[in-house]
């Protein structure tokens, strides 16, 4: 009976500290859940989902060394150490589709320890919420995350590794990248009109 | 049963006997063998066709007809260096000299004080010339047929040949398919990111401005 309680007891704390220690590795890594996304994915109207990490990665980046070009190879510095980039965009016929309760899911990841706020901004215009969060290991970088809602929209940015986004803002249009900028939302003319 | 009686017929044997009586009938007889009658057939033996008179020297004459164009072939291919000669022999100078329409004759002399002692002015050509200058024409001749023969090579290999790619001011990168499609993910993953954080730096800007009037008020 003793040994039975002692082999009982070892097993639970065991397990008890296997579960704190991978619970410790997910608050440090800075990718985000968005599992709890579908809600939104079912009612929107457009859905962007890209998945960048692990082998396409790797991919990417032997193209980008192979490309002869200027801008292929700044860009290619600046993503050098990346870990991976996850965007979720969802767009919706009408306005006040989604609550913001859909949205909190993400922002309570962005609460945990870790995160950093590094910019908030709110407008009325179109009900606009930009939240952008950074996450560092020591000087390095780990993590960005952007979350931008709209009355018609949300986006989702998450970028695991260090990266210049100063860079990525400026060269938006060239090295043939397409000018996706999400379609401000037509209520920006109504309010203008009214 | 007594075996004597049916070994040499000595002594009797009731049995035998009654067997032997009821299978008198069928005793053999001694008589002469029977004689086959001999049957005659009559048999065709065959005879060959006999052969159309006019096939031989039809034939005969096809064979000629085909050794002749044969021979036709090969003597226009050789003709044709000969042609050629006959050409280059027409350009020549010397050549000219002896086919125009000279009064003067041309002495084929053998010596060079002949050449000198004659009144009229032949044009100095030995037995030994004219044939090396004809194995020159010949030589020329052949390398110019063989030159032609090479040209037309290289334009069959030319043509059988790929086709070069031209190289365009663009950069072409030969990507596999994973690579593309990965690359094509990355831009579009980057475009996003870039076009985001294009609103987030406005939404910033908004702001100060906004900060900015406020103070200025």
């Amino acid at each position: 009976m003793k040994l039975f309680i002692k082999h009982t007891f070892k097993i639970f704390l065991l397990t008890a500290f296997l579960l704190t220690a991978i619970n410790a590795a997910k608050a440090q890594t800075a990718r985000l859940q968005f599992e709890n996304l579908k809600y939104l994915e079912d009612r929107a109207r457009d859905v962007v989902e890209v998945n960048i990490d692990g082998k396409i990665l790797k991919l990417a980046k032997r193209v980008l060394v192979k490309v002869k070009d200027k801008d292929a190879k700044i860009v290619g510095e600046a993503i050098k150490d990346l870990e991976g980039i996850y965007v979720r965009v969802y767009r919706f016929e009408n306005a006040n589709e989604f609550s913001s309760n859909d949205v909190e899911s993400i922002r309570s990841q962005l609460q945990t320890p870790g995160w950093e706020k590094l910019a908030n901004v709110r407008s009325k215009k179109n009900n606009q919420k930009i939240d952008v969060y950074t996450m560092f290991e020591g000087d390095v970088m780990s993590g960005v995350a952007v979350l931008i809602s709209e009355d018609r929209s949300v986006a989702l940015v998450n970028v695991i590794g260090p990266i210049d986004i100063e860079l990525l803002t400026e060269l938006g249009g060239k090295l043939n990248i397409p000018n996706i900028d999400i379609e401000v939302s037509e209520g920006k003319n109504e309010n203008d009109k009214e | 049963m007594k075996e004597d009686y049916l070994w040499d017929k000595t002594g009797s044997d009731s049995e035998i006997e009654k067997l032997e009586s009821t299978l008198k009938t069928y005793r053999l007889k001694d008589t002469s063998p029977p004689i086959i009658p001999v049957v005659e057939f009559e048999t065709e033996i065959a005879t060959p066709a006999k052969s159309n008179w006019l096939m031989r020297p039809a034939f005969a004459a096809f064979g000629c007809l085909v050794i002749a164009a044969v021979s036709l072939i090969l003597l226009n291919n050789l003709r044709e260096p000969e042609q050629a000669i006959a050409a280059a022999e027409d350009t020549n100078p010397i050549e000219s000299k002896i086919e125009s329409k000279n009064p003067a004759p041309v002495k084929i002399v053998s010596s060079k004080e002949e050449i000198l002692h004659t009144q009229e002015k032949p044009l100095k050509i030995t037995k030994a010339s004219f044939s090396t200058q004809l194995k020159k024409r010949r030589q020329l001749a052949r390398k110019q047929q063989l030159r032609a023969q090479k040209i037309s090579y290289k334009k069959v290999m030319k043509s059988r040949a790929k086709p070069k790619l031209t190289k365009s001011k663009k950069n072409v990168v030969r990507l596999t398919k994973e690579e593309k499609e990965a690359y094509d993910q990355l831009l579009k993953a980057l475009a996003i990111t870039g076009s985001q954080m294009k609103i987030v730096r406005e939404g910033i800007k908004g702001e100060r401005v906004n900060s900015a009037e406020k103070d200025g008020r």
